[in-house]
């Protein structure tokens, strides 16, 4: 059992400069689950994710309909590597 | 120095828009996300720091004029002298590789499950409990009544002591849970069951609490009356009948039914009066004088 690290939003905001409004978004549309979602605390997975989307979104032109989609692939993909 | 140029591979005077292009091309062949491989994730690196370093207009004119913001250069250099992780950037798919909860446990509002099947054809990655299982026991008539203690041995070598609880039913399922089928993917275990199956006992038959029982008797011991010999489960016990008992008469033996010792029901008894087997003549001329001397109505009421 390793422990992990808390991020509010705010700290990821302001150490990634990716502003909080972009966070918010994303967990409101699911494709981020805070790992303590009724403090709406980030985990190392969910920032490394956040950074992911943004990369899809930004320089890969990926439209947000699509995004859910990828991550899942991309969740699955990384299910069977682990397999 | 790395060039960025090179690793990006455009010109110097290329556009803004093209060096866009031509890391958007690569960065979707190179995303260690999406490419797993061993070189994806330094060359990604390569290429978004190349990209850093010219996408803006910004960035691009201060770096033609060697103005390279220095620090962040050594910033990356370093990192990648350190290890081969990114330091700004945590590689999401490296949080994933042991116990990454977004490749664990699948969103269910959006049904991962279809799309896969949809790519693949068929669905096996969720984390699924695993399948509840049935067995069967067969237990005595007796061990069901009075209740016992089984030791099984589970198909998968586990085994499991089965309290067997005094009064239970044919067909009633005892509960043992997590010891069924192993869960699918770190999915709990499914449960056991135990299924009773109570073996008959020839002349017993449960009614609740009670065990119902019939015992034949003849002619002269309905009339007489005495002590005749019953099985019961615990062995046989001798019943008083009272003279002149009816057939289908009902008589208690207490503490001879089911349950737990003290608390147990009783047997009841069900007199049956059985005929000789034939009549021989001699025995119908003395139930004849017998009945002219004894005669009663069996018709009136009573």
């Amino acid at each position: 059992m390793k422990l992990s690290i808390r991020k509010t939003i705010e700290d990821v905001s302001l150490a990634y400069h990716i502003p909080t409004e972009v966070i918010i978004f994303y967990i409101k549309h699911e494709w981020i689950y805070p790992i303590d979602r009724e403090n709406l605390l980030l985990d190392e997975e969910d920032i490394a994710r956040i950074h992911l989307i943004n990369e899809l979104r930004e320089d890969f032109g990926v439209n947000d309909d699509a995004i859910p989609i990828i991550l899942h692939l991309i969740d699955q993909l990384n299910y069977f590597r682990v397999r | 120095m790395i060039d960025p140029y090179k690793i990006l591979g455009v010109s110097k005077e290329a556009t803004i828009d093209e060096i866009k292009k031509a890391y958007r091309k690569l960065a979707k062949k190179l995303h260690p996300d999406l490419n797993p491989g061993k070189d994806s994730e330094r060359k990604f690196k390569d290429i978004a720091h190349a990209y850093d370093l010219i996408g803006t207009a910004e960035a691009k004119s201060k770096f033609d004029r060697g103005e390279t913001d220095e620090q962040r250069q050594q910033e990356y250099e370093e990192s990648m002298r350190a290890n081969t992780r990114r330091a700004k950037r945590p590689s999401y798919h490296q949080t994933q590789q042991n116990t990454g909860r977004y490749s664990n446990v699948f969103d269910s509002d959006f049904n991962t499950q279809d799309i896969f099947e949809q790519f693949f054809g068929r669905a096996q990655e969720t984390s699924k409990p695993g399948e509840d299982e049935l067995y069967n026991l067969e237990i005595d008539f007796k061990e069901a009544a009075l209740g016992s203690e089984k030791v099984i041995t589970l198909p998968r070598g586990k085994k499991i002591k089965v309290q067997i609880p005094a009064g239970i039913e044919d067909g009633q399922k005892l509960r043992f849970k997590g010891l069924g089928g192993p869960g699918i993917n770190n999915g709990p275990s499914g449960d056991a069951y135990v299924q009773i199956s109570v073996k008959k006992l020839s002349g017993f038959t449960r009614a609740g609490q009670d065990i119902l029982t019939t015992v034949p008797v003849s002619i002269f011991e309905a009339i007489s009356g005495g002590e005749i010999e019953v099985p019961t489960i615990d062995g046989s016990v001798m019943l008083k009948i009272p003279p002149g008992v009816n057939n289908g008469s009902k008589l208690r033996i207490s503490g001879k039914g089911v349950g737990v010792e003290n608390y147990r029901g009783n047997q009841i008894v069900t007199i049956n009066i059985v005929m000789p087997k034939q009549i021989d003549p001699a025995f119908k001329e003395a139930m004849l004088k017998l009945s002219n001397q004894f005669s009663y109505s069996a018709r009136d009421a009573r």
